[in-house]
């Protein structure tokens, strides 16, 4: 994240040199100002959402609900800690639902809670998993596409239905596939145990060297 | 109204009725959650405000339209249409960028072209890679998450193919 934001600011404003344009300040502020903006709308969605995640909280509907699919919650993320699992099943469920604004608050207090548990600056598998979950979207209706399709004249906006799924499944399938194959983390100990038994190798034999 | 419209009222109609039956105190407990809103939205406004500077200043410089020119000739052969490489560049950054980018596209070539068709598949596929990333992990240790996003952004590009060669079959 570093390097990117570093340099996607860096080239910008050298493009902006380069093309003699004398507005990067006005057009900082006004990114700042759409930023405030956005938190704003971001405070009252966000408000609406965690209250009623909150009753279902305080009404036990949450834990209930994650006790059910604990079986796939466990497989899917590799995760054994009874709070984020409960998160963890709420955005599951609210991407399922198609919620996208509900399913980051839950989202950001699962990688909280999972945090916890985390003493590397790694993110850990259950953490991968659910960033590309989110990230390739399991979502069973393009409700904003297809409103601005019909909003555009189209003669039938929800035809795109099929292949948008199609590319959907393809798209989650091969996300989880690949944490599983890349993140896992038997696989991520043994690669580190690798690498420390050969820096301390090389350190082993450079100092018998001497 | 369409079964979809259907889900937030009857959502919430039920999360509501079960913590009425199971005597919680709703309107107590709705307070509390959404008083927590506000210092989540806090806590993020940081990064926030660093993604959307990011974003405003690549897209008003023209690196933007430059990124898309330089990926044109990569892009072509490989079966996506020239008119969909801005969108393609700006949907890992920028949901609201993205969606204006899409709604020129339409107006353009049509909402039912095989462009227009193409671009709606793109912009419902994929979330925003490059947001989501700086959002979840903010409040955390973790500053590693090179792996992640790669894997993200690699799906992304895949999606990209799929949804141009699944629009001409379809």
């Amino acid at each position: 994240m570093n390097i990117i934001w570093v340099g996607l600011f860096i080239l910008s404003l050298i493009c902006f040199m380069i093309n003699g344009d004398a507005s990067s300040l006005g057009v900082m502020i006004g990114s700042g100002k759409e930023a405030v903006l956005f938190s704003l709308e971001l405070t009252a969605v966000y408000a609406l959402w965690m209250g009623f995640i909150e009753i279902s909280t305080q009404s036990g509907l949450l834990e209930n609900m994650s006790g059910r699919i604990k079986p796939l919650i466990d497989k899917l993320f590799k995760n054994s800690c009874d709070k984020a699992r409960e998160f963890l099943a709420l955005n599951l469920t609210a991407n399922l639902l198609g919620l996208t604004n509900a399913a980051t608050p839950s989202a950001i207090s699962a990688v909280k809670e999972l945090d916890k548990e985390n003493k590397t600056p790694y993110p850990t598998y259950a953490m991968c998993m659910l960033f590309v979950i989110n990230a390739t979207g399991i979502d069973f209706f393009p409700a904003t596409v297809i409103a601005l399709r019909s909003a555009y004249g189209s003669a039938d906006p929800t035809s795109i239905f099929l292949p948008f799924v199609i590319v959907n499944l393809i798209n989650s399938l091969v996300g989880v596939l690949l944490v599983y194959l890349l993140c896992s983390p038997r696989k991520q100990k043994s690669s580190d145990c690798v690498f420390e038994a050969l820096t301390e190798g090389t350190i082993k034999r450079s100092s018998s060297h001497r | 109204m369409k079964i979809t419209d259907y889900i937030i009222p009857v959502l919430f109609i039920g999360i509501m009725a079960i913590g009425l039956g199971k005597k919680t105190n709703v309107y107590n407990a709705f307070v509390k959650g959404a008083g927590k809103s506000l210092r989540l939205v806090g806590d993020l406004f940081p990064y926030i405000f660093a993604v959307f500077l990011a974003i405003g200043l690549f897209k008003a410089s023209g690196l933007s339209s430059l990124t898309a020119k330089v990926l044109t000739p990569v892009l072509v052969p490989l079966g996506v249409p020239v008119e969909l490489t801005e969108l393609i560049v700006l949907k890992n950054i920028s949901g609201s960028g993205s969606l204006a980018v899409l709604g020129n596209i339409f107006k353009v070539y049509g909402a039912d072209s095989y462009i227009g068709r193409c671009a709606s598949i793109i912009m419902s596929s994929t979330e925003t890679t490059l947001y989501i990333a700086g959002i979840y992990f903010a409040d955390t240790k973790v500053k590693r998450i090179g792996k992640p996003l790669a894997i993200g952004l690699l799906i992304s590009t895949m999606s990209v193919f799929l949804s141009c060669w699944l629009c001409k079959i379809i």
